[in-house]
């Protein structure tokens, strides 16, 4: 190992092993390690600090009812193969961090109404910058939570990790872009004809229209390639 | 990533929608008709549904509803409020899944929609716009959450023509505009408006919709 790889090894054994600067949705085994040394130190010498990633994301309707939450980055059992009994503090841990980030969610919605964040959109819509419509709404445990409100009012809420020290346009365009992936994904599951969209018949349809595996699926592949970058 | 067509495609298809208008109105008939028969008589012995469908083979009860004739058009049923109400139904998926993708290809460049009269305009101009490649002519309010839009030709039915003359045509294209009610009451929903939708042929083919909503501004 090179002498960077050396001092990044504590901080990274320190932190919640669920925010590895690598997508943790592989299984943990030996070699994960090696790759987060690597990774730290090839991050390290491009001087591109992406180290950033998605834990959590959320839908809710212009009621305010919570439509949809997927969340990312949960710990895995150390074993290689999907293990049943895996052992109890796993399984509550990540109750935590999925109550958490529900948690969270609940939290943006005050944010999303509140007078100051309304102005603060008010005036980005004045100025034509790029990343119009996203807010940077709160920090809290170390995950930095965005939100985006779409014209009809459906709320979308993402958490990511490890704040940008950084906050150049650059990585805002790239939030502006995941969000505006999120709302495609969102749209191609509304269009889909076999969906009973707005029926009055069946009012809760509304409310699970968005729990399928498909959508869970694209999700997911969003993010991981939203990390990656 | 390849080229999103979200983000290519701006316009309805126009063949696409003409040919759907002219299937949608037939079908609903032909199913109220079936729901009709069904349930009065015994079961009128209509074409076996196994067996193909030929040139002869009747499609409903309507007198000569052959394959590729629009005899079905002359039904006792033709405003039925059932065969309305289903294309309505039709057209408030077909506005509500439109109000989301357009307001998706807005994100960059109109303003936020903040009150009734924004949503309107944007029925006028964008949503006309993207369906019949021409806004909406003429839209008036009372402020009180009437509305009344006004389009001068409007394109669904000014083609429409009927050998009978002129009231056989206003008579049958009626029917054609319950789905832009439908589209319209649609999109409305999407912003969480209730609404009630009519349109009337003023003088062929300017059509007017009125719309009521219970929002008082």
């Amino acid at each position: 190992m090179s002498e960077t790889g050396q001092p990044a090894t504590p901080v990274a054994t320190q932190s919640p092993p669920a925010t590895h600067s690598i997508p943790s949705t592989t299984e943990k085994s030996q070699g994960s390690s090696v790759n987060s040394q690597v990774s730290q130190t090839s991050a390290k010498s491009k001087n591109s600090p992406k180290s950033q990633t998605i834990q959590f994301v959320s839908f809710i309707s212009r009621n305010d009812k919570p439509l949809y939450i997927q969340s990312f980055g949960l710990v895995s059992s150390t074993s290689s193969e999907s293990d049943s009994s895996s052992s109890p503090s796993f399984d509550a841990e990540n109750a935590n961090k999925f109550l958490k980030y529900n948690f969270l969610s609940h939290m943006a919605l005050d944010i999303f109404s509140s007078p100051a964040s309304l102005s603060m959109r008010e005036q980005q819509s004045h100025s034509a910058e790029a990343a119009s419509g996203v807010l940077l709404l709160f920090i809290q445990d170390e995950i930095a939570v965005y939100g985006y409100e779409t014209n009809n009012g459906l709320k979308v809420v993402v958490g990511i990790s490890n704040s940008p020290s950084i906050s150049e346009s650059n990585s805002h365009r790239n939030i502006k872009n995941l969000f505006l992936d999120i709302q495609k994904c969102y749209l191609r599951t509304i269009c889909n004809p076999f969906n009973n969209l707005g029926s009055d018949v069946d009012i809760n349809e509304n409310e699970t229209i968005l729990q399928t595996p498909t959508f869970d699926t694209n999700i997911k592949r969003i993010v991981n390639r939203w990390n990656e970058l | 990533m390849t080229e999103d067509i979200l983000d290519t495609q701006s316009y309805v298809n126009n063949s696409c929608l003409q040919l759907l208008l002219q299937e949608l109105v037939p079908t609903s008939i032909r199913v109220s008709h079936r729901l009709h028969d069904s349930t009065s008589t015994t079961g009128a012995s209509l074409a076996n549904s196994t067996e193909p469908t030929q040139a002869d083979t009747q499609l409903s009860s309507v007198r000569n509803d052959l394959p590729g004739t629009v005899n079905v058009l002359e039904s006792s049923l033709l405003n039925n409020d059932e065969v309305t109400l289903r294309i309505e139904t039709y057209g408030y998926s077909l506005g509500l899944k439109l109000a989301e993708v357009l307001l998706y290809k807005n994100t960059t460049s109109g303003t936020k929609l903040v009150d009734i009269l924004d949503i309107m305009k944007f029925v006028c101009r964008d949503v006309w716009k993207c369906l019949y490649n021409k806004q909406m002519d003429n839209l008036r309010t009372n402020h009180r959450g009437t509305f009344v839009l006004v389009d001068n030709n409007y394109k669904l039915i000014q083609k429409l023509n009927s050998p009978k003359g002129i009231h056989d045509t206003l008579a049958k294209s009626r029917v054609y505009l319950w789905l832009p009610c439908g589209i319209i009451r649609g999109i409305l929903s999407s912003f969480g408006i209730e609404s009630n939708v009519t349109a009337e042929i003023t003088s062929f083919p300017a059509v007017t919709f009125n719309i009521h909503t219970g929002i008082n501004n």
